[in-house]
């Protein structure tokens, strides 16, 4: 009982500094001139800064360092020190533009700096009949994994909420699974979600919008992929081995992210574009551009998502993994004609 | 032949005795470090070494002084508590607390000016960082959270103030498994109303900051009648772990609360192994009474020999926590998406109606001037709804068709709706049948708009 109110205080308390932190970094932005452009792929018409990223870093800092002081968290230093300079290489990104290949050798250089924290990919599990990898190789995938998670998610975030709704659900199932495994780090997911909650108040505000910016999505993005380490590595008994395959959960609680980032990066390809060229092929994209607000496509996204995921929770056990690659695949089929045809 | 197979058996038989080691009964052992142990006795004590998977006694000495009289009166060390720190020095409590006895140059003696203060039977007697504590126990018919320090100068016990979440009702007959700063304390019983229960919860107490913290339900492994207990034998293994065992049974759990870890493991050499034993590296060592109960005989058996692990758990918070929890979580959703559904409902937008624009969400509107009389006619209009008609006349020219007007008309309104959606991001006027004729349409404002004309 006493843990239970613990983690709404500090809920709390998160949501109302990241309210007014939102909220105070919005007008120092707009003070400042430091609203978003408004180009072609943009899928707002009105002024709104990239503060929220920022905001929501802050909070999480001020929070886990109350946290921490008072001995109800504790966290790896090497993932701190990942986490943050990923944050940074995101701000100076939203400030200046960084090009893409300087981010990508800085996000490798923020994935090793996490695999230090001795957290990593280091067996598939399983899957394609391999469970230990050899460390060379355990490197290499963790790598390739921590680039595919954070530009993953800073490539969804191009609707208000959207990015924020799927980083909820994924903090939510991965808090469960940590709440079992390592309770000392368990009050982070009250922390971070009460930041994300109180971000979403302003991201889906017309008058003083803020969007995380890559700030934002690259702090999430490489926390997730921080969580997503702390899943895959054997070391760790997680509760959920006894109803779904390590890999299989991965990939459901960032379904979106994946599948969507993987279509773009195939019709692009495709089409003989760079894969990494910016437009508006996104699933997401398409919902607005059907007529789909905002705050609906996101949760249509959010909802379905959390729906498969559930699933195949419930039916693993008697589908096993091919049978629930399967359905998952026929779902994701469904809802595509549903939504787009 | 008979007699002579007859006589190698007694020969083999006799051997076979020869290399057990005899102990007197009531003696105690106490681990000294991975390869060695003691085996005190109320005269001496022998010390024994693990080599080649076999014990070896090195020495047994007498004591160079007389054992205290209050050990002598327990008829049996085993009745004490003993504890090694991890200087090597030996220590042994009093049952209840309060009497403390040093082993030191082969003597045990006396070292505290306490009294027996009988009110901590089956307390944890434990060393950190040189000091001596002891936590729970029971007494003067109740079980107590009480932690106590000895104090090396004044030779008494102290009192520890500790704080945050203990168990309220006292802790008796837990296990504990101390891990660096943390004391792991769990599968312990309390007294109330003079009846012992089970507690199921898992605590930590911080010996650093004196603050306990109740970390969750243990596993279902542990949820047991109190009788269960009384036949457990239950050894710390190393610094980190803890063996669990129940008489007559193969199965034993191996717990590793840092790792929230319970090991089952099955060893049907480990069936017999008694209270009161030891573990030395990877060996479990404890005595058992000789057949006419004359003295007892020390056995040694390997955990990792034949050992089959059956199953891997979580110490706590198993699936019912986990359940719990998502419960939790699909009402935080339910109502994220409620929250979100009505905010976006009620949200209200203001627009300013000029003559060329309209101006609102910090956005300006190009219009023209048929759009501005629709618009004026709306927000002037009874709940901002008017008939059809209204806009069909202003539309009207009689050079046209009843039909091209009608398209007229409704292609201004399209128009009108498609130029706010762009700019605006919501449609500006909505079409519906009128509440006193159905058959008859009405045009009214966006209920979200509020449009005021400046």
């Amino acid at each position: 009982m006493t843990d239970l109110i613990i983690y709404i205080t500090f809920f709390l308390l998160t949501l109302a500094v990241s309210l007014y932190l939102n909220g105070y970094l919005n007008k120092l932005f707009v003070g400042n001139k430091l609203t978003d452009p408004i180009n072609e792929r943009s899928s707002h018409n009105y002024p709104a800064t990239r503060s929220g990223g920022l905001s929501v870093f802050l909070t999480v800092c001020v929070a886990s360092a109350f946290a921490v002081a008072t001995y109800n968290l504790s966290f790896p230093l090497y993932v701190l020190l990942s986490v943050f300079f990923m944050t940074l290489t995101g701000f100076a990104d939203d400030l200046i533009e960084v090009r893409y290949r300087e981010k990508l050798f800085l996000q490798i250089f923020a994935g090793i700096l996490m695999i230090q924290s001795g957290y990593s990919v280091d067996s598939f599990h399983g899957i394609f009949g391999v469970e230990q990898l050899p460390y060379w190789f355990e490197v290499f995938v963790s790598l390739f994994v921590f680039v595919v998670i954070v530009n993953a998610l800073n490539l969804i975030d191009g609707l208000d909420g959207l990015a924020s709704f799927l980083s909820i659900k994924f903090f939510l199932v991965s808090g469960g699974i940590i709440l079992i495994s390592d309770p000392t780090l368990f009050l982070f997911f009250p922390i971070i979600i009460g930041a994300l909650v109180g971000f979403l108040v302003f991201n889906f505000n017309r008058n003083n919008k803020v969007f995380l910016g890559d700030t934002g999505s690259l702090f999430l993005g490489s926390i997730m992929a921080f969580l997503v380490f702390y899943i895959l590595d054997t070391q760790n008994n997680l509760i959920t081995d006894d109803f779904i395959t390590r890999p299989l959960l991965v990939v459901l609680m960032l379904l979106y992210p994946l599948t969507d980032t993987l279509r773009a990066f195939l019709i692009r390809s495709y089409k003989n574009q760079s894969p990494f060229v910016a437009d508006r092929i996104h699933l997401h994209h398409r919902l607005a551009d059907k007529g789909y607000q905002h705050w609906q496509a996101s949760m249509l996204i959010f909802i379905l998502s959390s729906f498969v995921l559930g699933l195949n929770m419930l039916v693993f056990g008697t589908l096993e993994l091919y049978g629930s690659i399967g359905m998952t695949l026929v779902v994701l089929i469904l809802y595509y004609y549903i939504f787009f045809k | 032949m008979k007699r002579l197979a007859l006589i190698f058996f007694f020969l083999a038989f006799s051997i076979n005795l020869n290399s057990q080691i005899e102990m007197p009964k009531g003696q105690l052992l106490v681990a000294k470090d991975s390869l060695s142990f003691y085996s005190f006795d109320l005269n001496g004590v022998a010390s024994f070494i693990i080599e080649n998977d076999s014990v070896k006694r090195r020495s047994y000495k007498e004591y160079s002084k007389t054992t205290p009289k209050e050990i002598i009166n327990l008829e049996s060390m085993s009745r004490l508590k003993s504890v090694i720190t991890p200087k090597g020095e030996v220590y042994f409590l009093y049952p209840g607390g309060g009497l403390l006895f040093h082993y030191e140059n082969n003597a045990i003696e006396r070292i505290d000016n306490s009294f027996p203060h009988r009110n901590q039977f089956s307390g944890h007697f434990f060393s950190y960082k040189d000091d001596l504590f002891l936590l729970g126990g029971y007494g003067y018919w109740r079980s107590n959270s009480l932690l106590t320090k000895f104090n090396f100068t004044s030779k008494e016990w102290d009192f520890v103030e500790t704080f945050g979440n203990a168990p309220r009702l006292g802790i008796n007959s837990g296990s504990f498994v101390l891990d660096n700063d943390i004391l792991y304390v769990f599968d312990f019983y309390q007294k109330v109303e003079d009846v012992d229960k089970k507690n199921d919860d898992l605590f930590e107490f911080d010996l650093k900051t004196l603050k306990w913290t109740q970390k969750g339900v243990l596993n279902k492994l542990f949820y047991d009648d109190i009788q269960r207990k009384t036949f457990q034998v239950n050894i710390p293994y190393g610094t980190k772990k803890y063996l669990h065992k129940y008489f007559n049974s193969d199965e034993f759990l191996i717990i590793e609360p840092s790792k929230n870890l319970v090991s089952t493991y099955s060893n049907p050499n480990l069936n017999i192994v008694r209270e009161k034993a030891i573990i030395v590296g990877s060996k479990i060592i404890y005595s058992q009474l000789s057949g006419d109960r004359s003295f007892e005989i020390l056995i040694m058996k390997d955990l990792n020999n034949d050992s089959v692990l059956i199953d891997e758990a979580y110490l706590s918070n198993d699936f019912d926590l986990f359940l719990t929890y998502f419960v939790g979580v699909g009402v935080f959703c339910l109502l994220l998406i409620i929250f979100t559904i009505l905010k976006f409902k009620n949200d209200t937008f203001y627009f300013f109606l000029n003559t060329e624009t309209v101006n609102g969400l910090n956005k300006s509107l190009k219009i023209s001037s048929d759009d501005k009389f629709m618009l004026e006619l709306l927000s002037n209009a009874n709940n901002n709804q008017i008939d059809n008609v209204y806009f069909l006349n202003y539309f009207k020219d009689n050079s046209l068709s009843n039909d091209a007007n009608i398209k007229r008309k409704n292609k201004a309104i399209a128009d009108l709706n498609t130029k706010f959606l762009e700019k605006f991001g919501l449609n500006i006027i909505e079409k519906a049948s009128s509440k006193t004729d159905s058959r008859q349409v009405i045009y009214k404002l966006n209920p979200k708009v509020i449009l005021k004309s400046s």
